[in-house]
């Protein structure tokens, strides 16, 4: 288990993190989504011990992850855009990995080098960004991370690798209890491999949820009402975003159908459609809740 | 909670880290190994071409390789030393190379997430790295000295000694060195800071201290310029000095403790500072202060030596001048633009006002050192140096030795003496500001550059003081400068002091002489003149010598057949003798002093001295003369004797009259058949051929015609040997 507690971790005059608190469940994959510089990397780093926190702590399996070999021994952190030297090959990687992570495993090793096309020997610093991922991936999962922190995976794979990295993962989460935490802007993709997604935003978490919760919990409605109500009407039905052209509304209403449907009726709309909210959405209209001028920016 | 890591485990991450580091710098190793290998043919392939070429042979053999002292002329210890010394500059340039390689982890994000993010401490990763940088530059250059060990043992003349001694030096100076970088690699954000920085140290520390040391030596007179030499003072922050190979004791802390305090501070370090200016900002800082201070200290002192507003307004003024504009450059290049210029600015002003008020209590004597000659009665005991009469064994009043001889001399009236000829020496003076600037100058390279260091390498004169308070208070004056208007200012000063008082009293004899102190390994002249009672009207009354010990023909020391026991018995009962006379003897004792100056370099005392002796002492039965020091006279510009042999005494020459009233030396001379009844010399009679009356006057003409030095010696030469 992974435990977050108020962490705070600031770069001179802004803060990257501000307090931030969240706990991830082994077996989990965590999906870290947020905006430009909202933190999502910073935290990525803070729980790979590769910076510390000013406040508060991080700890993985009960110990804190500062300086803490042991415990980074059973993680494996893919930064967005992971380091090679110029002569870097899988092998000579494989062979540090070795002996610095308890867990490595030979056969995951060749396994992996065989389901991904790439040459053992061959430099990883003349591959592709797609590749040089694909790479990284086979050296984090031959060391068997029993916490994998991956910032921006799919970036730079093609569709068919995403699926292939999207199985393995999920594989290994079911099979080996791995804890996996993505962070990425690639909402299709985190849905499909996420099982909770938390969205961040200027260094604080806005929400935490299990994806299905988060899913069904928001539903975009479209409405055209022939006596406009109070705005205290849409208060009361939660709504958190609202577009209006004449007498038909475009609503983002927090809650399900049984909840806000109702109320919605007495009103005797002209028409009316609920339907539920992709990811994208969900984020926009959390970040726009949030202060995002998602808008104005589009 | 935090987990221990076994040694094993981590001793096997090092090696994993080592391997990984040498797969990163092997094209630098094949570069360092090529490169090795062709300098080492190349001089094989010269040497052995060329061997038989005396002119090259004898060229290349002068070389003293960065200060290898090459005793050897033979084609393989040229080949040997050409070579050894190409390696070890090769060495120390890839050094540089590895080691910035291996510590860019710290300053580079992504590698900063990599390595951030690996199970391995910080603490250790950074030891690990450290001893990486090490291996891979020692390791290689071991190799290559080792092949040229194997080649000249095989070509017959193995050197292997000299190469241990040259690669234990390597050793030093690396480990030093990249101990140094590390911890400066773990205080900068980027490898140009790093490497800025380094170089910056290495060169702004030893050029800082030597203008302090200017500063003092220049101010100070009478400060021994000496402690400054080989001082770990001079180069405390300069670890490519380990290079040298002194010092070793406090290069091998340093490197542990810049290696204890690197890794503590990795540990501490935050990896988001990789890629910004720095990551801990002190050594900014120090490096921002020592530069501008040196700068300062530059302009400063050259404005007030060539007299700007008087000389200390011009210093202020130069240092101001020079200091702000330097302290904003290096500002500007570390943060690379005026970020917190403002903030860390404070450092520039204290650094104004310090130096400022430290070289004015230094130029205007604050703590009146310059004036300072203790009260007699405050004098436990005391010390007096005189270049040329004064006898000290291990060379010169200088350094430890100068504080020896505070306890020499416990007689009053001597000691009052030797006050007295002080306070007439330090009350001469009246060294300007701007003086004491110029002379910073000669102070700052006195013991390390050749010119200025047979100036400063002895004192003409030293005094050193027991105080009752237990206090040791020592000073050293030379009378010479580089420069005209200070040289005869101290000419001037010094030439006037009269130290007779000093050098003839029976203290400053029984302390100082040759005759009651030196050893016998460091006499190279120890004769007795006396008469040999054949004068007639015709013919010239020989002075004669009965040699004890003397220089030959070809500057060797030769010792008579019982010379030890001679000189002891002599020295004995001279010394009694010394002891019991009475005022009015020990004063005939000294009349010959004035006339050995030059000939007993020679053991030679000219015939001229036969007049003046009888006509000052006609109660004169002998003399008794002794020189120490060495022999060579191609050194006698150099009072210390550093030549190749081993007598290291200080150049000393003197000569006592024997009165009929020194009994006990008259029986030893006689006893030992120096002398016979009639107290006429008895042995080793000398001339062989006596000289006329006529030719005698006319060689004293000639020799009034000269009047230096050198003209005297090569007279000398020419007509005695």
């Amino acid at each position: 288990m992974i435990e977050v507690s108020h962490i705070t971790k600031s770069f001179g005059k802004i803060t990257a993190v501000d307090d931030f608190t969240l706990d991830i469940n082994r077996g989990s994959v965590l999906g870290i989504v947020g905006s430009n510089g909202g933190g999502k990397s910073t935290l990525l780093r803070l729980m790979a011990g590769v910076f510390d926190a000013d406040k508060g702590e991080i700890k993985i399996n009960g110990q804190n992850i500062s300086d803490n070999p042991s415990v980074k021994g059973e993680c494996f952190f893919i930064p967005d855009y992971p380091y090679f030297s110029n002569s870097s090959t899988l092998e000579n990687t494989a062979y540090l990995y070795r002996s610095l992570y308890p867990n490595w495993s030979e056969d995951a090793f060749k396994h992996y080098c065989s389901v991904f096309p790439i040459e053992p020997d061959a430099k990883i610093i003349d591959m592709s960004k797609g590749m040089q991922r694909q790479a990284a991936l086979i050296l984090a999962l031959s060391t068997c991370p029993r916490y994998l922190l991956l910032d921006e995976i799919f970036d730079g794979l093609d569709p068919v690798v995403r699926q292939l990295v999207k199985k393995i993962l999920i594989d290994n989460v079911s099979v080996n209890d791995m804890t996996v935490v993505v962070a990425s802007h690639n909402l299709r993709e985190l849905e499909e491999l996420c099982d909770r997604i938390c969205l961040i935003h200027k260094g604080k978490l806005l929400l935490e949820r299990e994806i299905d919760e988060i899913k069904l919990g928001l539903r975009k409605v479209q409405v055209a009402f022939t006596e406009v109500p109070d705005n205290s009407f849409f208060e009361e039905i939660n709504v958190i975003n609202m577009w209006r052209n004449g007498n038909i509304f475009n609503l983002t209403i927090r809650g399900t159908e049984d909840d806000f449907m109702p109320k919605l009726e007495e009103h005797k709309p002209l028409y009316i459609s609920a339907v539920p909210m992709t990811l994208e959405e969900i984020f926009i209209c959390e970040m726009g809740a949030a202060g995002y001028d998602a808008e104005n920016i589009l | 909670m935090t987990q221990k890591t076994s040694f094993k485990s981590r001793l096997k991450q090092a090696l994993s880290f080592f391997r990984s580091d040498l797969k990163a710098c092997t094209p630098l190793l094949v570069v360092f190994g090529l490169i090795s290998a062709v300098t080492v043919v190349i001089c094989y392939t010269i040497c052995v071409v060329l061997g038989e070429d005396l002119t090259f042979t004898t060229a290349l053999s002068s070389i003293n390789f960065l200060g290898f002292t090459n005793s050897g002329t033979g084609i393989n210890e040229i080949f040997q030393y050409s070579s050894a010394n190409l390696i070890y500059l090769i060495s120390i340039i890839f050094t540089i190379i590895y080691t910035v390689r291996i510590y860019s982890y710290l300053h580079n994000k992504r590698k900063a997430d990599l390595y951030g993010s690996l199970p391995i401490g910080r603490s250790t990763l950074y030891v690990t790295k450290t001893a990486s940088a090490y291996l891979m530059s020692i390791l290689p250059t071991l190799f290559f000295l080792g092949v040229i060990s194997i080649i000249t043992v095989c070509t017959g003349n193995s050197v292997i000694t000299e190469l241990s001694a040259m690669f234990l030096k390597i050793c030093l100076g690396t480990l030093a060195s990249i101990s140094f970088f590390g911890l400066i690699a773990v205080c900068c954000g980027t490898m140009l800071n790093s490497v800025l920085m380094f170089v910056a140290v290495c060169v702004a520390y030893p050029l800082s201290a030597i203008f302090i040391k200017g500063i003092v030596v220049g101010c100070f007179d009478g400060f021994y310029v000496g402690i400054f030499k080989d001082s770990i003072i001079m180069n405390a922050l300069n670890p490519l000095a380990a290079y040298d190979g002194i010092n070793i004791i406090y290069w091998l802390i340093f490197s542990v403790v810049c290696i204890a305090l690197g890794a503590f501070l990795a540990k501490k370090r935050k990896a988001e500072r990789a890629q910004s200016a720095f990551a801990f900002h002190l050594p900014c800082y120090i490096i921002k202060v020592l530069v501008s201070f040196l700068a300062g200290m530059f302009l400063g002192v050259l404005f007030a030596s060539v007299n700007v507003l008087g000389g200390y307004a011009g210093f202020v003024f130069g240092f101001i001048l020079a200091s702000v504009p330097v302290y904003i450059i290096v500002h500007l290049i570390l943060y690379r633009g005026f970020s917190k210029l403002i903030k860390t600015s404070i450092p520039l002003g204290a650094l104004i006002i310090v130096s400022c008020v430290g070289v004015a209590l230094c130029c205007f004597d604050a703590f009146g050192y310059n004036n300072y000659v203790p009260k007699t009665q405050d004098i436990k005991s005391a010390g007096f140096y005189d270049a040329n009469s004064n006898y000290q064994a291990k060379g010169s009043a200088v350094g430890k030795n100068l504080k020896d001889m505070a306890d020499d001399i416990t007689d009053k009236n001597t000691i009052t003496s030797i006050s007295e000829a002080h306070f007439k020496l330090v009350d001469k003076r009246n060294y300007s500001v701007q003086n004491k600037f110029r002379n910073a100058w000669v102070s700052m390279f006195k013991d390390n550059v050749p010119l200025f260091n047979e100036i400063s390498k002895n004192p003409d004169y030293a005094f050193a003081y027991t105080l009752n308070n237990g206090h040791i208070v020592t000073r050293t004056y030379s009378a010479t400068s580089v420069f005209d208007e200070i040289n005869d200012y101290l000419s001037s000063t010094y030439n006037g002091l009269d130290t007779s008082d000093i050098i003839y009293s029976k203290g400053y004899i029984k302390a100082y002489s040759p005759l009651v102190k030196a050893e016998l390994k460091d006499i190279n002249t120890f004769i007795v003149a006396g008469f040999d009672g054949k004068v007639t009207d015709d013919k010239h009354p020989d002075f004669v010598i009965s040699k004890i010990t003397y220089v030959d023909d070809d500057g060797t020391v030769k010792y008579t057949k019982n010379s030890k026991k001679a000189t002891e018995k002599i020295k004995e009962a001279f010394l009694k003798d010394l002891d019991n006379c009475s005022d009015e003897d020990f004063k005939k004792t000294v009349q010959m002093t004035d006339y050995t100056d030059y000939a007993l370099d020679y053991a030679y005392i000219n015939y001229g001295e036969y007049d003046s002796l009888k006509e000052s002492e006609p109660d004169a039965v002998c003399v008794i003369a002794i020189a120490t020091g060495d022999a060579n006279p191609y050194y006698d510009e150099v009072r210390n004797m550093d030549s190749d042999n081993s007598n290291t005494a200080a150049r000393t020459q003197i000569a006592y009259t024997v009165p009929k009233s020194f009994k006990n030396t008259i029986k030893a001379l006689q006893e030992l058949g120096i002398l016979n009844n009639k107290l006429y010399m008895d042995k080793d009679y000398l001339p062989s051929e006596s000289t006329s009356y006529e030719e005698y006057t006319n060689y004293c003409d000639d020799y009034d015609d000269y009047d230096s030095t050198s003209d005297v010696y090569s007279y000398i030469d020419d007509s005695e040997y």
